[in-house]
């Protein structure tokens, strides 16, 4: 099997990259909108994930 | 635009969002303790990031074996149970060394870390914590500006999870942020790159 490293890397970065992006849309929403608007749909994702 | 009220002076935070079943477990245990403050991950989530968490990490000043009882023989009644032992001995004497779990009766996830302040960042964050107000009880936490500068040290170990945290909560309280104060504190935890890929 080969494995190319450096690809595997930058793909991680850019992951990340993406990941700090959605970080910043996601807190710019729960900034702008209603708590009760963002927590119904955050509540969603915690209830399905540990109940 | 802020929709929260977060009152710096008072050191209080007013917070309308809906209960999930992580809340009303937080709740739930942080009623049954007197002093504590709560850090770290579910601090970020109760203010919306968009992940769980397995675990909630409360810290409490040293206590006396007899204060140690109350909260024992309290949780017991309320329908919790420590995930390390069922002796109340072994718990105290365990607590000296590393953090003890409290969960819902066989129900181990989500559980509550329950350590006890050990250092100056703990001090710092339970002499300065902020109490959040929520439609259906009330809980303290750490204050914004350590819960940053900690996540960031925490993300030096190479957490992804944890710079993501650190960074929703610096865009969320950005206008709020005691910029000084967070400065103080990257320098103190000699984080100073962290906080520059989160701003």
């Amino acid at each position: 099997m080969n494995v190319n490293l450096q690809e595997l890397e930058e793909d991680m970065s850019k992951n990340f990259k993406e990941r700090m992006n959605f970080v910043t849309y996601w807190a710019n929403y729960v900034k702008t909108h209603k708590d009760e608007e963002w927590s119904e749909q955050q509540n969603t994702l915690i209830n399905s994930q540990l109940f | 635009m802020f929709k929260m009220e977060y009152n710096t002076k008072k050191k209080e935070i007013k917070l309308n969002r809906e209960f999930n079943q992580l809340d009303k477990f937080v709740l739930d245990f942080c009623s049954l303790i007197k002093e504590y403050v709560i850090v770290s991950g579910y601090v970020s989530i109760l203010f919306g990031r968009s992940r769980a968490t397995e675990d909630v990490d409360m810290l409490v000043p040293k206590m006396s074996k007899e204060e140690f009882k109350e909260i024992w023989d309290k949780t017991m009644k309320n329908g919790f149970e420590c995930l390390n032992t069922s002796k109340i001995d072994e718990a105290y004497k365990s607590m000296n060394d590393h953090a003890i779990r409290f969960a819902r009766k066989n129900r181990p996830l989500p559980n509550m870390e329950f350590k006890l302040i050990k250092n100056d960042l703990d001090k710092y964050s339970f002499e300065n914590k902020l109490l959040v107000r929520l439609k259906h009880g009330e809980l303290f936490i750490s204050p914004i500006e350590m819960q940053i500068a900690y996540k960031l040290f925490l993300a030096k170990g190479g957490n992804e999870k944890d710079v993501e945290d650190a960074k929703h909560i610096y865009i969320l309280f950005n206008e709020k942020i005691n910029k000084e104060e967070l400065a103080r504190l990257v320098k103190l935890l000699k984080v100073e790159k962290q906080l520059e890929m989160i701003q």
